[in-house]
């Protein structure tokens, strides 16, 4: 193959390879200020293989504008390059404008110096052996090698910069464009310097622009492997970009037109394949992409819930603890308050028993006495036993309600439930209370309309209730009476109205009436000194026992009073 | 009134004076009337009653609180027993507690009086009526 072709083919090949990966870069992400600057780099390395190809094959004095050309556009590429380190990796340029001023004059006056007679002031042909021309070089042409050389180290000592403060991913980055970079120095010393220098040919010369192409591809690699799957793509693509320039050489190297479209034929096949190609890879690596996107996430997600999870765990594990500390803590109290409760009965129970004793006893004597078996006394004695008698009755009476009340007050009683006739429970205790109301000249009206229901009851304990109200009625009425009167409120319930004309009651007292802590009136303390409130209280208990109702009515001091009993119908 | 000639009585009860009163009007009644002041004693003399029949009281008045056990003990002792489980017992206390009572009611022919709210006299009565059923 002579070496004009070879030339040829060469710079062909670099310049498709140059101008696919400019496009490649380009298209990969058009806003990005990276992807332009070497968009543009790229271009403008065509531009200056183009000067270098024609200066090489024109030989002659009519090669002095393109050798000036590949100094021109050679700045073109230096300057680009600076402009290229400062913004990558990012998508904008980030640079203060006096720095911006300063790089683009030097530009300007690098290029513009360029295309004078001060660096290149003419060609004195080519030596035997050698393809190249020599040039004359102009007096300024260390300037020219000064902003070349200073505008290169400007962009290493910025890479070096970034590459000190860039994270992982962007110094892998960093690591492809200064591997190409290296690569491009080291062969652009041996092949350019050292060897036309030392050895004293220019052979290698025409071929400077191979030494290119590893940069190019670091800073491809570099721009667009954000992502190492890229690596794929990118293959894929210089791949089919390699196979078209092969299929273009051939083209180009067709002997007959009919070869021509027959290639450009296939040429166009292979071109719409590629394209295809690379699509389907793209969208291969792209669904791959996100899949480890998604992946990555997952995992995220995965280990934060791991976390959560192991969290929630000694939460509960904690709380549970918390919980069954507390539980602890109740049950005790609980046990301790059960362990009082049974104490408390207990000591009702042994106190009662032990009040009751000596009033048994007293009550015997009391009854002997009177029986007259042990002889006769007078009749005053007899009274004051009589006496005797009737306050220990009093007293055991007392007695038996301070501990009813305590065990209904804890609901504790136990209750002989039994249908009985309402009227039946009323009558008995009206009974009991006749010889009382007779004493204190009272009457007792018992309002009979309608007939008495049955109830279900305990009889002795509901009788206790309705002797207490009745006994409370006539104990605070001193003139005229008390009227019973039977209602039916509602369909299944039976209301009893114990009437008086007594002293009334004030609404503070009404409120106390039913607790067992109440303390009477002024007035009920002068008219009966010997009630002491506790009877009521045990009527309320054990007619709520029995799913009852108990209130009292008053229009106020010496009003009267007017006590409601409410049952269900059995 | 001395309906009940020759008939046993045993009080068990740990209070003299109430023995003491009640004693008087059943005596009257024709009544004989043993008496013990503790549940050990009590149990005692039922032991003795299994071996002569003869000395079986037609009626027991017990106590629940006692010095030594209590009146419920003596109750079960005699319930359990075919021989003496016939004689019919008047729990008769001043120790009032529902739950007691219940138990007390379910034993066979085993009455519950509380001594506050019975007169002696009262007391003679009510045994007649249940010694004549």
């Amino acid at each position: 193959m002579d070496q004009q072709l070879l030339l040829l083919i060469v710079h062909v090949v670099v310049t498709a390879i140059t101008l696919a990966l400019g496009l490649i870069v380009f298209f990969n992400n058009r806003k990005s200020a990276t992807n332009i600057i070497f968009f543009i780099l790229s271009t403008f390395i065509l531009i200056w293989m183009v000067f270098n190809y024609f200066a090489i094959i024109h030989v002659g004095s009519s090669d002095l504008p393109w050798a000036r050309g590949i100094l021109f556009s050679a700045a073109f590429q230096v300057y680009l390059l600076y402009f290229f380190v400062k913004s990558f990796p990012r998508d904008r340029l980030e640079i203060k404008p006096w720095e911006l001023t300063l790089v683009l004059t030097l530009f300007a006056g690098t290029a513009l110096l360029a295309t004078t007679p001060y660096v290149f002031s003419g060609m004195t042909g080519v030596a035997p052996g050698e393809i190249i021309a020599n040039v004359e070089q102009g007096k300024l042409i260390p300037l020219y090698g000064l902003s070349m050389v200073g505008i290169i180290i400007a962009s290493l000592i910025v890479m070096v910069q970034k590459y000190r403060h860039a994270t992982a991913l962007e110094r892998k980055q960093w690591a492809f464009i200064l591997t190409g970079f290296a690569i491009f120095f080291v062969s652009a010393v041996v092949f350019l310097f050292l060897v036309t220098n030392l050895l004293g040919t220019t052979i290698f010369v025409p071929y400077a622009p191979i030494t290119i192409i590893p940069m190019l591809i670091g800073s491809v690699f570099a721009i667009l492997k954000y992502r190492l799957l890229n690596v794929k793509v990118i293959a894929a693509e210089l791949l089919t970009v390699a196979i078209w320039i092969g299929l273009l050489v051939e083209i180009v190297l067709s002997a007959s037109l009919q070869e021509v479209v027959l290639k450009s034929l296939v040429f166009i096949v292979i071109v719409l394949f590629g394209l295809f190609l690379i699509r389907s890879v793209r969208r291969e690596v792209y669904d791959k992409e996100q899949l480890q996107e998604l992946t990555k996430q997952l995992n995220i997600a995965n280990t934060e819930l791991q976390d959560l999870n192991d969290n929630l765990q000694a939460k509960v594990d904690e709380q549970t603890k918390e919980i069954r500390a507390a539980y602890e803590v109740e049950k005790k109290a609980r046990q301790k308050l059960e362990e009082l409760d049974k104490a408390k009965d207990q000591f009702i129970l042994t106190t009662q028993h032990n009040l009751r004793t000596p009033l048994t006893i007293i009550k015997g004597y009391v009854e002997l006495v009177l029986s007259k078996k042990f002889g006769n006394f007078d009749a005053k004695v007899g009274d004051y036993i009589n006496r005797v008698g009737q306050s220990t009755d009093r007293m055991s009476k007392l007695v038996n309600e301070l501990l009813d009340v305590s065990q209904l007050k804890v609901g504790k009683s136990i209750f002989n439930f039994q249908p009985v006739n309402f009227r039946d429970l009323v009558v008995d205790v009206l009974n009991d209370l006749k010889s009382e109301t007779s004493r204190k000249g009272l009457y007792i009206e018992l309002k009979e309309d309608g007939s008495w229901p049955m109830v279900n009851v305990d009889p002795a304990k509901f009788k206790t209730a309705l002797f207490n109200i009745f006994d409370n009625a006539m104990k605070y009425t001193e003139e005229g009476g008390i009227t019973i009167t039977l209602t039916y409120p509602r369909p299944k319930d039976v209301q009893l109205c114990v009437s008086d004309t007594g002293i009334g009651m004030s609404e503070e007292t009404k409120e106390k009436l039913f607790s067992r802590l109440f303390e009477r009136g002024v007035e009920a303390e002068r008219i009966s000194p010997i009630g002491r409130g506790i009877g009521l209280a045990l009527s309320y208990n054990i007619i709520k026992a029995h799913q009852g109702n108990l209130w009292a009515e008053s229009d106020g001091v010496n009003k009267g009073s007017r006590f409601y009993i409410e049952l269900p119908i059995a | 009134m001395e309906q009940q000639q020759n008939k046993r009585v045993l009080i068990v009860e740990d209070e003299r004076d109430v023995i003491e009163i009640y004693k008087i009007d059943l005596e009257q009644e024709g009544f004989i009337v043993d008496s013990s002041f503790t549940g050990r004693g009590a149990l005692d003399k039922i032991k003795d009653f299994i071996k002569s029949p003869e000395l079986q009281p037609a009626l027991i008045i017990l106590d629940l609180l006692l010095p030594d056990i209590s009146g419920i003990e003596v109750l079960k002792k005699l319930k359990g027993d075919p021989k003496t489980a016939d004689i019919p017992v008047l729990i008769l206390t001043n120790y009032s507690s529902d739950k007691i009572r219940e138990l007390v009611e379910s034993m066979k022919n085993t009455e519950y009086l509380l001594k506050i709210n019975i007169s002696p006299l009262e007391l003679v009565q009510v045994i007649r009526k249940k010694l004549s059923s």
